[in-house]
């Protein structure tokens, strides 16, 4: 059994993400140890400068930071949304579900855009707050920060209400009654039980959230405009906009460094909360 | 009951944080301002522009005929890789399963980028070959997460069975293992689709010049200046995707469970 | 440990009435258990004790207390869920402290309680568990254990036996009846598997379609049962169901539905509708007199064998004890069947 022929009809797919995923990677990995100026060698210098100047640094902080925000605001808004839809509505609940769901398959540009034209000066948002007087002038929120985050939870909030539903859905009913008759509050069963028995899902939807935030390069160019500046799209920059090839490589490299060790930390975190 | 309330009114609001910016995207299609500004003044003037437009429809083209070839490929990957790693050893197979999802957890920037690099790092050129590559890879993870979590729930004793009673293993799998996992492979091939036809990174990245997709089309219209013609053919590609995706959900009975429950990162 | 009363308890699901005005009382320190078929109102009438859901009318009374308006945290009861419902994310021992942490229980006094609770289950030694380390054996202790450790009022039992296999079943209800016995707690316990209920109960309480059909000692409620339905659900019956024609000498005959039949029984009035129960171990084969019929299909059981006789008007169950070997009664056998007049159960009126 150790050598089944059959597993050889693995191989396609095997090799065909060898050649084009894990080596183009190592392609990359090569080139972020190359100079820019055309001088051959292996050189550390594109680690150097990264790690040298505050400027990329203070962009490593705002990304994560960024990131942190997305994935807090998300939870805070996941969390009720999902504990509604697995305990308190019944026949909706897949209505709902359904309704979480159908984002996903949306164009990723097409949302973006559709900020743009609701945030944007003159736009839909800023008449409906001017008309209700509870602003007066221009509402100025299109290409800053606040954009950037509305756009990203919008993006990956939904991620996270399927992972805790999930989570919240699984657990046994009666596991709340026993809290109860025991003579526990409506709130140290939720405190007690509930939530420490639902943290595998908010674990995984905080993966699912806060990773792909850390890569995100679209939402934060294009809502953000200048102030929308992270990792991802100095990394866009660096190889159309300067040809600092290899210095992107490197960039893209720690970027990747970061993912990386944010998924283990979650899942370290996960295993905690394993039952 | 009370409690029941403020408990609709607050998916109602997320609803809304959900939906309202796309539905004032299709509304604004109907608008006749250029710049997608109030008042609201109904015209057809966008989507008649679409008809003449040929770039755009070129661009629609691509991206249903990339998204296409990319389902169509994932699905045939998806599926020898998930039969075939059943005889696997343990060791082999998480290997196996670290290098399938990889894609998945990567940020597709640097899928992207690494793919370019690789390019010019043999001095080829940037080709539809590439870009159709890019998005096998990134969309492959997608079709083989569906597919096993068929297979996995898949009565193993069935093919068991069909050998003991003579059957050889093409007929085993034409009679058996293919009825039973059909069902996933559309759903499979329907998702890896749909990511591939969302994409925006890697296409942008490998593209040959002189051809786009949608996506770059309506990111090239943000930064060169918008026309509700985009919100147009917004409209239309979400209409598009809904309809495919409720004709495979019905068809289906697909439960997206398997996608998310199955992702056990 | 209390008594416990319940009053014209009724519930309404929508227009489908589960329970229905059902009026009961549990002396304190008593094993109750709630017997009845699938969707007979058992555990609506058990959740409505713990207070999960609220009466449409009656009333629950703990030692004269009424709990009605009492939410579930504040009734004081234990209970113990077919799914054991053990806190997955806590060690036995904290599932166990769970409720006297609640109560606010001094922290060296919860260590001495958690600790005999789990003696008395036999459990000490796992304390540091989870429970999915445990087996459901295992598992359904720790759960009696977190019940019993708050000194509860009344203890709940919903069908707590039925997710284990057939031999730990049997072991743990006698364990449970000598641990109950012990703690001398007011318990109900609901069940749809009768020799369960026989085993383990001082009362037995049979429901169907949301009402109380018999309530009484396992003993009356086998050998008397009150209603055609209790003597079907518990054990096999015989029933012969029609209008009395003659009685004399403690033989009676009925017109039943299907002709003329005569069996031993206490005289009855002639002209009145009856039903008689008798149970299949009761009768016996005679060498002559009693009725005469022909054994249609025999079940060989080991200890005892079950014989179907055809008396032409009815087939007859009887089970008799193999005390010998060799075949005491074969397929085909012409046979006298008779029994004693006073275990013919009559029930007035019929169903």
């Amino acid at each position: 059994m150790n050598t089944d022929k059959r597993q050889a009809i693995t191989f396609p797919a095997i090799i065909t993400l060898f050649v084009f995923a894990v080596f183009p990677l190592l392609i990359m990995l090569f080139n972020s140890f190359q100079n820019d100026d055309g001088t051959v060698g292996f050189t550390i210098s594109n680690y150097l400068k990264f790690f040298s100047k505050t400027t990329y640094l203070k962009l490593t902080g705002r990304t994560i930071f960024n990131s942190l925000i997305v994935t807090i605001i998300s939870l805070i808004i996941s969390y009720p949304l999902a504990y509604i839809m697995a305990k308190k509505l019944k026949g909706l609940k897949n209505i709902v579900m359904v309704l979480i769901i159908i984002p996903f398959f949306t164009n990723q540009l097409v949302r973006v855009y559709s900020w743009l034209i609701f945030l944007q000066d003159g736009g839909i948002l800023e008449s409906i707050l001017n008309s209700t007087g509870i602003l007066n002038g221009p509402i100025g929120i299109l290409y800053t920060k606040t954009a950037v985050i509305i756009g990203l939870v919008h993006a990956f909030f939904p991620y996270m209400v399927i992972t805790i539903y999930m989570a919240l859905e699984r657990m046994d009913n009666s596991l709340i009654e026993v809290s109860a008759s025991l003579g526990a509050s409506a709130f140290t069963t939720f405190t007690k039980v509930i939530f420490p028995i639902s943290m595998p899902g908010v674990i995984s939807g905080i993966m699912l959230v806060f990773v792909p935030c850390l890569g995100s390069f679209v939402e934060p160019r294009i809502l953000g405009g200048v102030n929308g500046t992270v990792i991802g799209t100095v990394i866009e920059d660096q190889f159309f906009e300067i040809y600092g090839w290899n210095f992107g490589a490197a960039i893209a490299f720690i970027l990747l460094a970061m993912v990386l060790i944010s998924m283990a930390a979650i899942s370290k975190l996960g295993k905690r909360y394993d039952i | 009951m009370k409690k029941n309330i403020v408990a609709k009114i607050y998916v109602i609001l997320i609803m809304l944080y959900l939906y309202v910016p796309i539905a004032v995207l299709m509304l604004m299609g109907f608008n006749k301002s250029r710049y997608n500004s109030m008042p609201f003044e109904f015209s057809l003037e966008w989507y008649r522009a679409l008809i003449s437009n040929t770039t755009l429809q070129k661009a629609a083209l691509n991206s249903v005929v990339l998204a296409f070839v990319t389902g169509i490929i994932c699905v045939i990957l998806a599926t020898l890789f998930i039969l075939g790693e059943r005889y696997t050893s343990n060791k082999l197979k998480l290997i196996f399963n670290s290098v399938s999802m990889m894609p998945m957890s990567i940020p597709w920037l640097i899928m992207g980028l690494s793919l370019l690099l690789l390019i010019r790092f043999f001095a080829l050129s940037k080709s539809m070959f590439f870009v159709t590559a890019g998005h096998v890879v990134i969309s492959l993870p997608y079709s083989l997460l569906v597919l096993k979590a068929r297979v996995n729930s898949m009565d193993k004793s069935l093919e068991e069975m069909s050998a003991s009673l003579g059957a050889n293993a093409f007929t085993t799998f034409k009679r058996i293992t293919f009825p039973a996992i059909s069902p996933a492979m559309i759903a499979g091939g329907f998702l890896s689709f749909m990511i591939s036809f969302d994409n925006f990174a890697i296409s942008y990245f490998l593209m040959p010049a002189g051809v786009s997709t949608l996506p770059i089309e309506i990111q090239s219209s943000i930064k060169f200046g918008f026309t509700p013609e985009i919100n147009a053919v917004s409209t239309i590609i979400i209409c598009v995707s809904l309809i495919c995706l409720a004709v495979v959900g019905l068809i289906m009975g697909f439960s997206f469970k398997t996608i998310f429950g199955g992702n056990s990162k | 440990m209390s008594e416990v009363i319940l009053k014209n308890l009724t519930k309404k699901y929508g227009t489908n009435t589960v329970v229905d005005n059902i009026n009961l009382k549990a002396e304190n320190g008593k094993l109750v258990s709630i017997l009845g078929p699938s969707g007979c109102g058992k555990t609506t009438t058990l959740r409505m004790i713990a207070g999960f859901e609220k009466p449409d009318s009656g009333e629950i009374f703990f030692d004269g207390r009424t709990v009605g308006t009492l939410p579930i945290n504040k009734r004081n009861i234990g209970m113990v869920f077919q799914s054991y419902a053990l806190f997955p994310h806590m060690t036995v021992e904290q599932n166990v402290s769970y409720g006297l942490e609640q109560r606010k229980v001094a922290p060296e006094q919860i260590k001495i309680w958690v600790n005999e609770a789990l003696s008395l289950v036999h459990m000490e030694e796992y304390a540091k568990r989870k429970p999915k380390q445990l087996s459901g054996g295992q598992q359904q202790r720790v759960a009696l254990a977190r019940a019993l450790v708050i000194n509860p009022d009344v203890l709940l039992l919903d069908e707590c036996l039925s997710a284990l296999d057939k031999k730990l079943r049997v072991e743990m209800q006698v364990e449970l009846r000598k641990i109950l016995e012990n703690t001398g707690v007011t318990t109900f316990f609901v069940t749809h598997d009768q020799e369960e209920a026989m085993t383990l109960s001082d009362i037995i309480v049979v429901m169907n379609n949301g009402k109380i059909e018999q309530c009484g000692t396992p003993f009356d409620i086998y050998e008397r049962p009150a209603t055609r339905f209790t003597a079907g659900f518990l054990g096999k019956a015989n029933f012969f169901e029609g209008k009395v024609i003659s009685s004399e000498n403690n033989l009676v005959t009925i017109n039943t539905k299907t002709g003329n039949i005569t069996i031993p029984a206490l005289n009855a009035k002639i002209d009145e509708n009856i039903l008689y129960i008798v149970r299949p171990e009761k009768i016996r084969f005679v060498s002559e007199g009693g009725i005469k019929g022909k054994i249609e299909h025999v079940t060989y059981s080991g200890n005892i064998s079950l014989c179907s006789v055809n008396c032409g008007s009815q087939t007859i169950i009887c089970e008799i004890q193999n005390t010998i070997s060799g075949e005491r009664a074969k397929k085909g056998d012409n046979v006298f069947i008779d029994w004693d007049c006073s275990e013919s159960v009559k029930i007035l009126g019929g169903d």
